[in-house]
């Protein structure tokens, strides 16, 4: 059986067809996964807390009413749930969105630097400087690069302010782009 | 030709910002969520008329009477009689004491449909057991 798309899914599932489900379950499992994972930072706990999210979906899809999209809906509870478990061990854990006083002016008044190098060096050098990057920021960047999300979509899912994502992404882009720089002149 | 370069390298970054892959759960994260749901698919998804519980009492209940019926010497007082010391059987036999000894005195006409009706029930359990297990191993895409 072939989903045309995530609401023919949902219709599906509601009609009885678990197979659906299933379907659903294979086409997010890698960015529910990704969300909680750069929230909590361990692989096995990462996996409950996603399997979690997808029995809750399971459970509550009747109450989804189709006013966003069905991934902003589904990112936004992996998102939260993620939040709530490493609350539960970090009481001190700051949340992207608790962490908000930036200023969008900045993106205007800064350039970027960076000299032309080869590909296969900058490859390297980016996966590296990616092992230095907060998991946070690494999730925005797979948010907005990896999946191709909107800002708006962003904003939905994390709670944060639409110019907060862009101040947030251009950082994290930044700096990345900065640690890629470090890293080719250091092995040069 | 400055702002030209440092847009060449912002889309050059973009590009390469695509290309970091997503994290990947481990290969059996579908069929463990499709093994906890399970319960609630047989349960709740299934309509009442297709519950292996419910088809198992109607094929006792029909199975039951075609036993009773097709039974040449059937007749309206047998029946009644039979009913009468099939129910007092059934309450003798709640003592487990009386058991064995009361077995033997079971006439054949009563001791068969109940042996017929426990294996038409079996063989329903076994084959709703077994559906069960082949619509779990189908979860797996």
């Amino acid at each position: 059986m072939k989903y045309t798309s995530d609401e023919d899914c949902i219709e599906r599932i509601l009609k009885g067809d678990s197979r659906a489900f299933s379907w659903l379950i294979e086409h997010h499992k890698n960015m529910v996964f990704t969300i909680v994972f750069r929230i909590v930072e361990q692989r096995e706990e990462a996996e409950e807390v996603a399997q979690d999210v997808f029995i809750k979906i399971f459970q509550t899809i009747d109450t989804f009413k189709g006013s966003s999209k069905f991934s902003t809906w589904l990112y936004r509870i992996a998102y939260n749930m993620a939040i709530s478990h490493i609350r539960k061990s970090k009481p001190d854990f700051v949340p992207l969105h608790d962490n908000v006083n930036e200023s969008s002016d900045e993106i205007i008044d800064s350039q970027n630097t960076m000299e032309p190098t080869f590909d296969r060096q900058r490859q390297e050098a980016l996966s590296e400087a990616l092992t230095l990057l907060k998991q946070e920021e690494i999730l925005l960047i797979n948010m907005h690069y990896s999946q191709q999300m909107s800002v708006e979509q962003i904003s939905e899912i994390t709670d944060l302010s639409q110019s907060n994502v862009k101040v947030k992404l251009f950082r994290a882009r930044k700096k990345l782009s900065e640690l890629i720089n470090e890293i080719i002149e250091r092995k040069q | 030709m400055k702002s030209n370069n440092i847009n060449k390298e912002a889309d050059y970054l973009s590009q390469m910002l695509r290309q970091i892959p997503l994290e990947t759960p481990s290969k059996d994260f579908t069929m463990n969520i499709m093994y906890q749901i399970a319960p609630d698919v047989v349960l709740e998804k299934t309509p009442f008329y297709k519950k292996p519980l419910f088809i198992g009492i109607i094929s006792m209940l029909l199975g039951g009477l075609f036993l009773i019926f097709y039974n040449a010497d059937f007749s309206w007082t047998v029946l009644i009689s039979q009913i009468v010391t099939l129910s007092e059987t059934i309450r003798e036999f709640f003592p487990l004491v009386r058991l064995t000894n009361r077995q033997m005195d079971l006439s054949p006409t009563i001791v068969a449909p109940i042996v017929v009706i426990a294996v038409i029930f079996l063989i329903d359990r076994i084959i709703a057991a077994q559906k069960r297990n082949k619509e779990q191993r189908t979860y797996i895409l």
